[in-house]
């Protein structure tokens, strides 16, 4: 075991860690733009939440 | 009791999502904190492949859920295809982008492990080459919605074409067993039980179930966006509509110049 093979274990779980953490990021980034667009367009009076998809 | 098929409105779906999504996090963080600190403090190196086994507790789980990704999709396309059920459709396109990623950790960590391990990088194995055409399948699969409406027709696309390419998760499987692969045969999940030594193969599981949760949390967490998305669009023509009716309403009622 060399200081060598340490170094592919960090980048291994760094890069993983960066993958999921971004992932994790943009789909709570697209929640927040998506519920603040849905609040302003029920405030315009466009309609009650429907059921439908 | 509730029942099943009422699950698959989008209503409920987001009420009880909503109270599962907080535990589902927790476990997958207890999980995966746990499962680290066994990886780098308790879990002994191998004898042949010294410290850089710990890469498999990351590759391993990567590679399962890479190959779960696609049978939450298959399933989702047979919801599509026999029930029609927009909900099935939205896991299905939202899968494609976690599936993608966890391809990619497993492509990337497969061979930070194999440049120490094998010297190389990247060999032209079965398995190796299974996976990265997984993820091509994944990548075509998310381009393919890209270039589509939410319509029932491209849902339905999206989804025979997740069927074709489900032939590739058998290959995969199967590919170690079925040629000569520099990739080592299956070691968990085989018939006979683990080959692994448990104080390795706990800390694996236990990676893997904490993996399994954040897929799961991630996937729900889509789901609901995509529900949202679908809601916002047909707001907006609503709204746009209104916007029409009122204007022509408008000019009708002006007077003549």
């Amino acid at each position: 075991m060399t200081d060598e093979h340490w170094g592919y274990i960090l980048l291994a779980y760094g890069l993983t860690a960066a993958t999921i953490l971004i992932m994790a990021f943009r789909i709570l980034l697209e929640h927040r733009r998506l519920a603040a667009e849905l609040a302003r367009l029920e405030k315009n009076g466009s309609g009650e939440r429907g059921e439908a998809l | 009791m509730i029942a099943f098929s009422s699950l698959a409105n989008p209503a409920v779906f987001l009420r009880l999502t909503q109270r599962v999504l907080p535990w589902l996090g927790a476990a997958s963080a207890l999980l995966l904190g746990l499962g680290l600190y066994l990886v780098f403090f308790v879990s002994p190196a191998d004898y042949q492949q010294g410290e850089t086994v710990k890469i498999m507790y990351i590759h391993v789980p990567a590679a399962w859920l890479a190959m779960f990704a696609y049978m939450v999709m298959t399933s989702a396309s047979l919801g599509v295809l026999v029930w029609r059920h927009p909900l099935a459709d939205a896991a299905q396109k939202t899968a494609a982008t976690l599936g993608a990623a966890f391809t990619f950790i497993c492509l990337v960590t497969g061979s930070l492990w194999g440049k120490p391990m094998w010297g190389t990088y990247w060999v032209w194995d079965a398995r190796l080459t299974s996976m990265l055409i997984l993820f091509l399948l994944y990548l075509g699969l998310i381009a393919l919605r890209q270039t589509m409406e939410d319509s029932p027709r491209g849902a339905r696309i999206a989804a025979i074409m997740t069927l074709v390419g489900f032939v590739d998760i058998p290959i995969i499987k199967f590919s170690v067993d079925w040629w000569n692969t520099l990739h080592q045969p299956a070691s968990v999940l085989r018939a006979g039980g683990p080959t692994i030594a448990g104080s390795m193969l706990w800390p694996l599981l236990i990676m893997a179930l904490g993996a399994t949760a954040l897929f799961l949390a991630l996937h729900l967490m889509a789901i609901r966006n995509e529900i949202l998305r679908r809601r916002v669009a047909r707001l907006a023509l609503q709204v746009a509509a209104a916007g029409e009716e009122g204007g022509a309403s408008g000019q009708l009622l002006e007077p003549a110049q």
